[in-house]
């Protein structure tokens, strides 16, 4: 133990520059991201461009963290036979974990040391670290492992390049590949395939990393660490092209999908656009999602449909849906606005393409269709509330929220808020995903109550706002603009408004399938719901 | 005992063969120059002493162990310097020192003071700094300086200018002085090893030409001329042990490498009736041609 301590001290004296750097830059990210929310107007447009920033320091730290740790790596050199450290007394045994924990000490520790005192010191509470401190540590421990296995290959800068050109294939085919070679035949992606898709693909890099680090190491020959890379990528191009659902994987997928499956479905209105000579057409299904559990946000995302008993592939369509109409109705549920009785429904629109040709054939006739929609499923909650004056705050599980400035002209009011939040929040009963698709990332919104009117408001679409969030640490600046009805438009009424602030669970995916028979009209135009986002 | 015992050693690169079926012995406590042309195979047979390569057939030990097989107790009792061997450069002389230092429980502060002195070397200069001849000083001042049982040198006069080559054969005669260890050195060229050696092995494409005392050696080679009393061809029939024999006019030269005083007058007489017959001793560099050029005319020879 103390020559490993030895060679980590070595290696920690020749790269004091990159935990420097490294701390440095992850503090300054932090710092910049927070001081431009604290100095900057917001304006919708540098939502965008504080998110642009924020990937491109983030992707910036991931690339020092991996070359740093990859110096670490090549500072004992075992690519190539006669480096330095084979002429001492020292076993490959030792040297690997010299390296393993030297990448801890120098690459994953101080910047997870960093981060969390970066965003205590920006406001964020020590209690909601956990989450967002085990994300970083999975994203840099990822990072060094991957540096362990191709810096172990390489020698110097030249050969890391090769060899990065093979980690992308690894790492980065296998997640985009399938669409362009046709893996994935399934019209909409069952979400615990795609999961497992994910789980077996990312098992296979992970393997493959530890599998090539070993064999660098232990067993040395490069010949082999190519073959094991050649079959990590094989394995994972075939986790990718898997269609069987991993339900089983996911202890609340199954659950998941049992729920939505049992939600009843109907076709609310079915209408065909006729079309301008030689024109495709337009075909818009209203579909109503009736029955939905108080405490669950849903909202579609993409779907298909197809006639029964046709030998036509199914349809794509686009989705219209409304975020905040649905928001609104649980909003007014969850302050006993509304009778509790009410049947809370998801109303959207599914819209498809059709040839011109089959309009004659479809308008006006009864028939029976199958349905496919994917649906974005989420945890309900009220996180908490505030009176509605410069100065108060909301304190919640999440984090924390302040308003900064309230004004109003009588018919529009405006709410500053600035908001530290922790957007990893374990989500009990449902699963816990593996990656950024899959991984628990909680969202937040805002609204106003009226407790007195029973009345509920949603930001109106002018409002704006910036934030940024890396490893599920979300900070806000935003303005929220509401639209006051007639009645208490007026200032004297500001009090009798108050700050509600709700958070949606995890986002987890489901697909919901029903038949249903419908006899579509033809309508000179398609009418969207104004409400309807695309 | 033998230091060192190699046994049927081979190795490949694909379709080159590096060695071939090399067998060398080195007794403890001898200075042995492994020499031979380049890209005899030295290196590689070095690289598989010290358990960087394996071979691909045959055996090695080294102090005792398997070469695959050598483990910390085995390593912290060789000290390696190598033309080829990447150094910590970002170190100062110092730091190099202090990083050695704790691999080694036999470390002798005291040597490593003198030799220090004795290599005059400036400390606290990064070795990215130092010349190379500074640097194979370095090298070598951190192998000796833990007092290793076996002392392996690659190559280690290569590129160095003839001033400081001369400092280094010194240091290393000098160290030699301060300790009982077995030196096992490789060389292209016999000069740079002459003074330093006392056993030899010479190989060639992979092979065992030689593998014995210098003493031995000198005792045992000689260059004989023979003025003939006619000018007849003469360079027939000649006994295998004589080599490279060459005729101009009445002159004829060779070297007689199983050389016994009387022996081989004896039997320049009896060959050549009438002749004057005068020999002389050999270098170990003029050995060392004789043998290579008989190696590259008889590539498949056995060993001499």
């Amino acid at each position: 133990m103390n020559l490993i301590w030895h060679i980590i001290k070595k290696d920690l004296s020749r790269l004091w520059l990159g935990i420097v750097f490294l701390t440095g830059f992850i503090a300054l990210k932090v710092f910049l991201i927070h001081e431009i929310f604290s100095t900057t107007e917001v304006t919708r447009d540098w939502s965008s461009r504080t998110g642009r920033y924020q990937a491109l320091l983030l992707v910036g730290q991931w690339i020092l963290t991996f070359f740093v740790a990859v110096a670490v790596v090549q500072e004992d050199p075992v690519s190539e036979p006669g480096a330095f450290w084979e002429t001492l007394p020292i076993s490959r045994r030792q040297l690997l974990g010299a390296k393993i924990l030297g990448v801890l000490l120098i690459c994953v520790i101080p910047a997870l040391v960093t981060l969390a005192l970066a965003w205590i010191k920006i406001g964020l509470p020590a209690s909601m670290l956990g989450w967002p401190l085990a994300s970083a540590a999975e994203a840099q421990l990822a990072l060094c492992l991957m540096a362990l296995a191709f810096g172990g290959l390489t020698k110097n800068s030249g050969h890391m390049i090769f060899w990065m050109i093979g980690a992308t294939m690894v790492l980065a085919i296998p997640i985009m590949a399938p669409e362009a070679l046709h893996l994935n035949t399934l019209g909409i992606l069952s979400p615990a395939t795609r999961f497992t898709q994910l789980f077996w693909a990312n098992l296979a890099c992970i393997v493959t990393g530890i599998a090539i680090t070993l064999n660098q190491y232990l067993y040395p020959s490069r010949s082999r660490s190519i073959a094991l890379l050649a079959i990590g990528l094989g394995l994972s191009l075939l986790a990718m092209g898997t269609t069987h659902s991993g339900a089983a994987l996911l202890p609340g997928q199954r659950r998941l999908d049992q729920e939505i499956a049992g939600l009843p479905a109907q076709i609310t209105q079915a209408t065909i656009a006729k079309p301008n000579l030689g024109s495709d057409a337009t075909f818009l299904t209203r579909i109503s999602l009736e029955q939905i559990p108080s405490d669950m946000m849903i909202y579609p995302y993409s779907g298909t449909w197809s006639e029964v008993h046709s030998d036509h592939p199914p349809a794509k369509g686009n989705i219209y849906s409304s975020n905040v109409g649905l928001l609104k109705q649980l909003i007014s549920r969850a302050f006993d606005f509304v009778p509790s009785t009410d049947n809370r429904s998801a109303d959207f629109g599914l819209e498809s393409i059709i040839p011109a040709a089959d309009v004659s054939r479809i308008a006006g006739h009864q028939a029976s269709y199958d349905f496919q929609v994917a649906m974005d499923v989420r945890h309900f909650g009220i996180d908490g509330q505030s009176e509605l004056v410069r100065g108060a705050t909301i304190r919640s599980a999440l984090g924390v929220t302040e308003i900064t400035s309230v004004t109003s002209d009588g018919t529009i009011l405006r709410v500053e808020i600035d908001a530290r939040d922790s957007g990893l929040n374990p989500d009990p009963g449902w699963f816990v995903g593996i990656d950024v698709e899959y991984r628990t990332l909680s969202g937040f919104g805002y609204a106003l109550i009226n407790p007195k009117t029973k009345t509920v408001l949603m930001p109106a679409r002018t409002s704006s706002g910036m934030g940024a969030t890396t490893y599920g640490i979300a900070l806000m600046r935003a303005k929220l603009q509401f639209v006051l009805p007639p009645a208490n438009g007026a200032d004297a009424t500001i009090a009798d408004w108050r700050l509600v602030k709700v958070s949606l669970g995890n986002r987890h995916r489901a697909l919901k399938s029903f038949t249903a028979g419908m006899t579509p009209k033809e309508t000179p135009r398609i009418e969207l719901d104004p409400a309807w986002v695309d | 005992m033998n230091t060192i015992e190699i046994q049927n050693l081979a190795r490949r690169f694909g379709r080159t063969t590096a060695i071939d079926d090399l067998s060398l012995m080195v007794p403890e406590g001898s200075v042995f120059a492994l020499l031979g042309p380049n890209g005899a195979g030295k290196t590689t047979t070095i690289k598989i002493l010290m358990n960087f390569i394996p071979p691909t057939s045959g055996r090695a030990t080294v102090l005792g162990v398997d070469s695959q097989k050598l483990g910390r107790n085995e390593r912290s009792q060789i000290g390696y310097v190598s033309e080829n061997q990447i150094l910590p450069l970002w170190m100062t002389v110092r730091g190099l020192l202090d990083y050695c230092r704790p691999f080694y429980p036999t470390c002798d502060r005291e040597l490593e003071k003198t030799l220090l002195r004795k290599f005059d070397l400036p400390e606290d200069r990064r070795l990215k700094d130092l010349s190379r001849g500074m640097l194979m000083k370095a090298a070598l001042l951190c192998a000796l300086a833990y007092r290793p049982r076996l002392l392996v040198l690659d190559e280690p006069f290569s590129g160095l200018d003839p001033v400081i080559r001369d400092e280094f054969v010194q240091g290393i005669l000098e160290a030699t002085e301060l300790g009982n260890w077995t030196v096992f050195i490789s060389s292209h060229d016999i000069e740079e090893v002459e003074r330093l050696a006392d056993h030899i092995g010479l190989i060639d494409r992979g092979r065992t030409k030689l593998n014995e005392s210098s003493e031995s050696l000198l005792t045992r080679f000689r260059r004989f001329e023979v003025i003939l009393p006619g000018s007849a061809a003469a360079l027939h029939d000649l006994p295998p042990a004589w080599l490279l024999p060459d005729q101009v006019g009445d002159r004829m030269v060779f070297v007689d490498s199983q050389y016994s005083p009387t022996a081989t007058e004896t039997a320049c007489q009896q060959r050549y009736p009438g002749a004057v017959v005068t020999s002389a001793p050999m270098s170990l560099r003029e050995i060392f041609l004789t043998l290579s050029r008989t190696s590259r005319k008889t590539p498949n020879g056995t060993a001499l």
